[in-house]
C-alpha cells in the first residue's frame, strides 16, 4: 500500500528528504500538465510546477500533516499560475496554444505521423477551448480531469463549496462541449 | 445512486464506465440527457494526452524559487481546511449544540403553552438562578413548582452557557 502524502510530508519534516522525491515523482507530471494547460506555454508551465514543488519544500515546516497535502499543493499551484498569468499579461507573452514540443513528445510514440498530427490538433483545439472558458470553470475542469482531484479536493483548492465546484465543472463542460462542436464544425 | 453521485461518476475517468452508473442512466432520462450533452467535452478531456512524461524536463535550467512563492505556500498552509474525516470531538460538539438548541425550543414552547395560574406567585429572579438539576433539594423552596417554574429555572441557568 502506498504511503500517504501526509506521512511522506511528516518524514520530510523530520529531515528524511528522500521522501520528498516520492512526492515529486507522484505529483510533478500532473502539476506540469495542469500548469501547461492553464498558462498555454510548456516552459512556463514547467516553471510553475517546479516552483510549486520547491515552495512546498521550502515551507515544509508550516504544513500540518493533519490537513490535506493535495489541497495545499494544488492551491499553491493555482496561486503561482495566477501570478505568472498576470506577469504574462503585462509582458504580452500570452501564447494560447501548446508549444510545438508537445507535438514532438507525442510523435516519439510508435504511431504514424498522421496520428500524431491529429492528436496534436485535438490537443490544440482543447487547449484553445479551455482558454476561452471563464477561469474558475477552466481551473475546475483541469483539476478534475487533468489532476484527477475529487470534487471535495477541487472545492478545497479553489476555496469554494463542493456544490460550487460541481457547478463550475458542469457549466464548464457545457460550454466546452458547445465550443468543441463549433470548432469541429458540427454546430454554427 | 442519486443524480448527484451519477454526475460524479460521469466526470470520473475511472468511474464513468461503472455498471452502477449505466443502470442509473438507463432509468434516469435527465442524467442520460446531460451525459449526451457533455459527451464531446468529456471525451476530449478524458482522452487528452499528458503534457510530458514523468521526470522529463526540456529546460535544463537551474530550479527557480521566489520568496513570493514560499510566502504563498506558508499562507496557504495556515488557511488549509481540515480534512473530511471529522473527529469525535467535533461530532460531539455539533451534536451537543443541536441537542441544546432543540431542548431550548421545547422549553420555550412549553413556556408559551403553559396556562398562567394567578394564584401562584410569580417567580423571582433570585430563586431561578439555582440549577434544580444539580441541587434538587431546592425544588421544595421554589416558589413556582409547576412545570413552567421548573422550565424557567432551567432556561435561566442554561441559556447563558449555550449562548457562550
Amino acid at each position: 500500500m502506498a504511503v500517504s502524502d501526509e506521512e511522506l510530508m511528516r518524514q520530510v519534516q523530520a529531515g528524511r528528504h528522500a521522501a520528498f522525491e516520492t512526492l515529486v515523482a507522484r505529483y510533478r507530471p500532473v502539476l506540469v500538465r495542469v500548469a501547461v494547460s492553464k498558462l498555454g506555454d510548456r516552459a512556463l508551465g514547467e516553471d510553475a510546477a517546479q516552483e510549486t514543488l520547491l515552495a512546498v519544500f521550502a515551507a515544509r515546516h508550516t504544513f500540518n500533516p493533519r490537513y490535506s497535502f493535495r489541497t495545499w499543493l494544488w492551491t499553491i499551484l493555482l496561486h503561482l499560475c495566477a501570478q505568472q498569468w498576470k506577469r504574462q499579461q503585462s509582458s504580452d507573452r500570452c501564447g494560447g496554444v501548446i508549444d510545438p514540443q508537445v507535438a514532438d513528445a507525442t510523435a516519439n510514440n510508435a504511431e504514424t505521423a498522421l496520428d500524431a498530427l491529429l492528436r496534436t490538433e485535438r490537443s490544440d483545439l482543447l487547449q484553445r477551448a479551455l482558454l476561452e472558458l471563464p477561469e474558475p470553470q477552466a481551473d475546475a475542469l483541469r483539476l478534475r480531469f487533468f489532476a484527477g482531484l475529487t470534487f471535495d479536493e477541487v472545492a478545497a483548492a479553489m476555496s469554494s463549496s463542493v456544490s460550487g465546484a460541481k457547478q463550475r465543472v458542469k457549466h464548464g463542460l457545457e460550454r466546452l462541449a458547445h465550443r468543441l462542436r463549433t470548432l469541429q464544425g458540427v454546430e454554427p | 445512486m442519486n443524480c448527484d453521485h451519477a454526475f460524479e461518476l460521469i466526470t470520473d475517468p475511472v468511474g464513468s464506465g461503472s455498471p452502477t452508473l449505466q443502470r442509473h442512466l438507463e432509468r434516469c432520462p435527465r442524467c442520460r440527457q446531460m451525459q449526451q450533452t457533455l459527451a464531446p467535452a468529456l471525451d476530449w478531456l478524458m482522452a487528452a494526452e499528458p503534457a510530458l512524461s514523468p521526470g522529463s524536463s526540456s529546460r535544463g535550467e537551474a530550479p527557480f524559487l521566489s520568496a513570493q512563492a514560499v510566502l504563498v505556500a506558508e499562507q496557504v498552509a495556515r488557511s488549509l481546511p481540515r480534512r473530511c474525516d471529522r473527529g469525535w470531538g467535533e461530532s460531539l460538539c455539533r451534536g451537543a449544540a443541536i441537542a441544546a438548541v432543540a431542548a431550548l425550543g421545547v422549553l420555550f414552547g412549553a413556556l408559551l403553552l403553559e396556562p398562567k395560574s394567578p394564584e401562584k406567585p410569580a417567580t423571582s429572579a433570585g430563586t431561578l438562578t439555582a440549577c434544580l438539576w444539580e441541587q434538587q433539594q431546592l425544588l421544595d423552596q421554589l416558589p413556582d413548582t409547576s412545570a413552567r417554574g421548573v422550565v424557567v429555572s432551567c432556561v435561566m441557568c442554561h441559556v447563558p452557557r449555550t449562548v457562550q
